[in-house]
């Protein structure tokens, strides 16, 4: 049984233009020790919805329409706020984009890293904080003794980030939801955050989601990729068939329009024409359309279900979770079905 | 080379975009101010407040012209009349002038009033006080000294304050940091202190004067006023032309090569101007407020004037266990929280209207 | 005359601590440490590096928005700076990292980008629209965009108006402070191929910002690479990310993420973080750093600063690798 499964996820947004649907229909499943990745650009609903899975989105404006996200076998959805305080922080541990605005600049690293667990767990001080210096140990900060009485401005910017992992570790969570986790960090640091991300998740069996735009992160990180876009996955897929063969437009646009050390320089980078649509506004048919170079008639009218391409649907990879793709396109769905006969 | 080529051009073959040019400038953009004002009428708190509040300066204003009983006359016996219901008493024929001293176009208005209404006055709607002075007539002349405060409170911080926060941010350094210690100082100076100061002061007779005084009581009040109410704004002009002055679109402006004047007057002034707009709408109730405040204490406007503060002292000093008078606290005390109210959803409909980006997300 | 357009010799910008303790001595923060480089027209440099590098203070030193404390950035042979004459100061243009902030939220677009026109009196007002309808063209914005305000607009939109804002009397060099990194990723190849283009079109020398060394390689034939204040690296686009010679650039290059999962990026490629400009390392500012400054030269790196020297095509301030 999956660690986390979502279903039909629906929330939408009260603003004072009218309601914006932030996320539509979005369903996947997370093993126990696995990675995720929920891959879009700004608007495409990512961060929304992990918001939502823990009930951390103001509401008003949020609004939860449909849906069911099962961790542990208990629907999170339908939990009271006391019985969901005690998931989030202990099952459920979080990382946000910014470590200079996520950690109190008035407390030391250790009484906020205690925090947690003397809520959760009813353990004494000296306990609590030898807990603490542990995990600064284990996220690899230098003389943890010390720093533990440290105040956050004394630290730097990747310090920060290794101090919000060990908070959010601090309880042994199941699942770590990680958003943008390195945006604000200069590259050299960011390669140093992956890995320590990569090993906590070895050794502890963490399931991680990790919510990032950043194409190039997904690649080095996650097993399982969702791509997002105007509120929905349109294609869902492992990393490595993802990017050696995408099966949504989308996904090429984007793979395409992204340089890398090794694309030739002698074309201009392909681009996506125009840019993601107004969220105000409902759409019909696919979401996509008006920035699609295959579009087909059928696209205008009906929104693409998200299916597995027909065309590498052999028995085997139905079969099994890892291998299985899907993509929310009729255009590949028909040139797969084409290479199929 | 190259530098020559300046204005000229070469880049740029402007030719092919006359005819665009001619279709763009018939379609008139739509201007941000009207902009504004269509955001401001779409509230409709906001809407009727501004409406209120403007039929309200208009019966201040004219408050001598209308047939109302003179608000110094008294009519002793069985004093306090309570309320007379406008259905059973709409009119009487009790008018006589007795005013206070006046200026020349209340004057005017009061000969005028007479001219037209004769002995006709409107019935004690609203009751009359210990001396059976009309509530309603107390209360309409009294919104003149609230009027007429705020005013005043408007013009000095429109003026005085602006200029000062403006001279300030736009300066920075030492000066600016000069300019704000003497904020400082003023602001922690306790103002009830300095009007009781100035009034046994200034407003006590002066032998060297042969008796006369140096400032009437109501000058006194008015230029503690106006003293006062400038301070908080010569803060929040500063503090948002500091932070236009690094705004991304202000070094923009610098590294075309905009001179300061520009700067000033194509961008900060245009982005200050909202701000200063709606904080006017802020500082008015309190000004209004402090008014009544010090009124109610007796440092304020003296007899025969009125203002809803000495209105609602009066009231309160009529209160007892035995007469009920409440129509002379409830009266003052509904026509000042009116009042607030209006102007408080007046100045939240203004910064709603103002605010470009609300509704964008 | 010599093709030299501009020239930007041992600049140093060094800010006193702001909000440091009243009392005690007053640090500075040595935001660029004695940069030196070279612009010819039509030419483009990238500068690269990481938060606290020194790379956008350099660059608002050449678009004229800062005095150096130190050294000099010459136009054509002239000196250039904030007290620079107007009319020089028109050919040196700036587009900022944030769409949504660097245009005035309460002024159209078309005002917006004509703007400069005002500034400097140039051309007649007819002249003058029709200058930025043919501007807004040449970014890829329809004619309409004139009358809208920034609030309507899309991040990507709103950078192609900030370009043509720059472009539109026609300057010789235009410096870009991160222009990409503020917008989506569909929308950045956008920008980064409308930046080659115009630059190719009016023949447009280019200062170009970023910590995306996959951007810069796209867009500008020399690359800078700064840490820390200092130039480690400069060499011609081909030799730098073919052949780095720096330790420091190495590592930056091997930190990018491959955007394959077949191949990925060796993990990690230097430890620490930057350390911070108000008190750099002595010696070499890298040595801390350095994989390779315990070899050899171990004692000299942290003793003496490296002095920048020819190595092929390339610039290199290392012990390690001198002639």
């Amino acid at each position: 049984m999956s660690l986390l499964e979502v279903r039909n996820l629906r929330v939408r947004f009260e603003t004072a233009r009218g309601w914006v649907q932030a996320v539509d229909s979005v369903s996947f499943d997370l093993d126990a020790g696995e990675s995720l990745a929920l891959v879009g650009e700004s608007g495409s609903g990512k961060s929304v919805t992990a918001m939502a899975l823990v009930s951390l989105l103001p509401r008003p404006p949020a609004v939860i329409e449909t849906g069911e996200a099962r961790f542990d076998g208990r629907n999170l959805l339908a939990l009271g706020e006391r019985e969901l305080r005690r998931v989030r922080g202990r099952e459920i541990g979080f990382v946000f984009q910014d470590p200079s605005t996520s950690l109190h600049p008035l407390m030391t690293l250790g009484e906020q890293l205690t925090e947690a667990l003397r809520v959760h767990e009813k353990v004494s001080q000296r306990v609590a904080r030898a807990r603490a210096i542990e995990a600064l140990a284990e996220v690899g900060i230098a003389e943890p003794d010390a720093r533990v009485d440290s105040y956050p401005h004394e630290l730097s910017g990747g310090m920060r980030q290794r101090a919000l992992i060990a908070m959010a570790l601090m309880c042994r969570p199941k699942l770590l939801i990680a958003d943008e986790p390195t945006t604000a960090l200069d590259v050299t640091v960011q390669a140093q955050i992956l890995e320590l991300l990569r090993e906590l998740q070895r050794r502890h069996g963490l399931a991680i989601l990790l919510i990032t735009h950043d194409l190039g992160l997904v690649a080095d990180f996650a097993r399982r990729v969702h791509v997002m876009y105007a509120g929905s996955i349109v294609e869902s897929a492992s990393a490595s068939e993802l990017f050696a063969r995408p099966a949504h437009p989308y996904t090429l646009g984007l793979l395409r329009s992204v340089p890398t050390l090794a694309t030739s320089l002698e074309h201009p980078l392909s681009t996506i024409p125009g840019s993601a649509p107004d969220p105000t506004k409902s759409v019909h048919g696919c979401p996509f359309r008006p920035r699609c170079g295959f579009a087909l008639a059928s696209c205008e009218s009906s929104r693409p279900p998200l299916l597995p391409p027909l065309g590498l649907q052999r028995a085997a990879a139905l079969l099994s979770a890892q291998g299985s793709r899907r993509s929310a396109c009729f255009e590949s769905a028909r040139v797969a079905a084409e290479a199929r006969t | 080379m190259s530098r020559e080529q300046s204005s000229g051009g070469g880049w740029f073959r402007e030719a092919d975009y006359d005819l665009m040019l001619t279709e763009l400038e018939r379609s008139a953009p739509t201007s941000l101010w009207s902009e504004v004002r269509r955001r401001f009428r779409e509230q409709r708190a906001a809407r009727w407040s501004a409406r209120l509040l403007m039929v309200l300066a208009l019966l201040a204003f004219f408050a001598p012209l209308l047939p109302l009983p003179s608000p110094a006359a008294m009519r002793l016996a069985g004093a306090p009349h309570a309320p007379v219901a406008p259905w059973s008493e709409f009119v009487n024929q009790r008018y006589e002038p007795v005013y206070g001293p006046l200026g020349a176009l209340d004057r005017a208005l009061v000969a005028t009033r007479q001219k037209l209404f004769g002995k006709t006055q409107l019935g004690s709607w609203l009751g009359t006080d210990t001396k059976g002075r009309d509530t309603l007539a107390r209360i309409l002349w009294g919104s003149r000294t609230s009027l007429l405060v705020a005013l005043c409170a408007a013009l000095t911080s429109l003026s005085l304050g602006v200029a000062w926060g403006a001279l300030a941010g736009l300066s920075g350094g030492r000066v600016d940091n000069l300019m704000m210690r003497a904020l400082d100082v003023l602001q922690s100076i306790p103002t009830i202190f300095v009007v009781i100061f100035l009034l046994s002061f200034l407003n006590a007779p002066s032998a060297a004067l042969g008796g006369a005084r140096l400032l009437s009581r109501e000058q006194v009040f008015f230029l503690v006023i106006g003293a006062v109410s400038w301070l908080s704004m010569a803060r929040v002009v500063r503090g948002q032309v500091l932070a236009l002055r690094s705004a991304p679109y202000v070094e923009a402006a610098r590294a075309q090569g905009a001179s300061l004047v520009w700067i000033v007057r194509k961008h900060v002034w245009p982005n200050v101007l909202p701000v200063v707009g709606v904080y006017v709408t802020l500082t008015l109730p309190a000004v209004i407020l402090y008014e009544a405040f010090l009124s109610f204490l007796g440092l304020g406007v003296e007899a025969p004037n009125v203002s809803w503060g000495v209105l609602a002292a009066d009231g309160a000093e009529a209160l007892s266990p035995l007469v009920s008078s409440w129509w002379l606290v409830a009266a003052p005390s509904t026509a000042l929280a009116a009042t607030l109210l209006a102007l408080g959803l007046v100045g939240d409909g203004l910064r709603d209207a103002l605010d470009l980006r609300r509704g964008e997300r | 005359m010599s093709s030299i357009l501009l020239d930007v010799a041992g600049v140093r910008v060094h800010f006193p601590e702001r909000g440091g303790s009243w009392f005690g001595p007053r640090r500075t923060i040595r935001a660029v440490d004695g940069v030196s480089f070279q612009l010819e027209r039509g030419e483009s440099l990238g500068l690269v590096g990481e938060s606290g590098s020194g790379k956008s203070t350099t660059a608002r030193v050449v678009a004229g928005l800062q005095t150096p404390t130190a050294g000099a950035v010459r136009l054509h042979g002239q000196l250039f700076g904030p007290r620079a004459p107007r009319s020089v100061r028109r050919h040196v243009q700036m587009v900022f990292q944030d769409p949504y902030a660097s245009l005035d939220p309460r002024r159209p677009i078309g005002w917006t980008v004509e703007e400069l026109l005002a500034v400097h009196g140039l051309l007649k007002p007819r002249q003058r629209r029709l200058r930025v309808l043919a501007a807004l063209d040449a970014c890829g914005l329809e004619a309409l965009y004139v009358h809208r305000y920034p609030h309507e607009l899309s991040g990507g939109q709103r950078q192609r108006v900030a370009i043509a804002r720059a472009l539109v009397a026609e300057p010789e060099l235009l410096v870009c402070d991160e222009p990409t990194s503020a917008l989506d990723v569909s929308v950045r190849a956008q920008i980064v191929n409308l930046l080659c283009e115009l630059r190719e079109r009016f023949e447009l020398a280019l200062l170009f910002v970023s910590h995306d060394l996959a951007v810069v390689r796209r867009v500008c034939e020399q690359v800078a690479v700064m840490y820390l204040g200092h130039v480690v690296e400069l060499a011609p686009r081909s030799q730098l990310f073919d052949a780095p010679r720096h330790p420091y650039t190495r590592a930056l290059l091997a930190a990018i993420p491959r955007g394959d999962p077949e191949h990925p990026a060796p993990h990690v490629a230097l430890l620490g973080e930057p350390p911070s400009p108000m008190h750099p390392p002595s010696g070499c500012v890298f040595h801390p750093r350095c994989p390779r400054a315990g070899d050899v030269a171990g004692e000299r790196c942290a003793r003496e600063f490296p002095k920048s020297v020819e190595r092929g095509d390339a610039l290199v301030a290392c012990h390690l690798d001198q002639p």
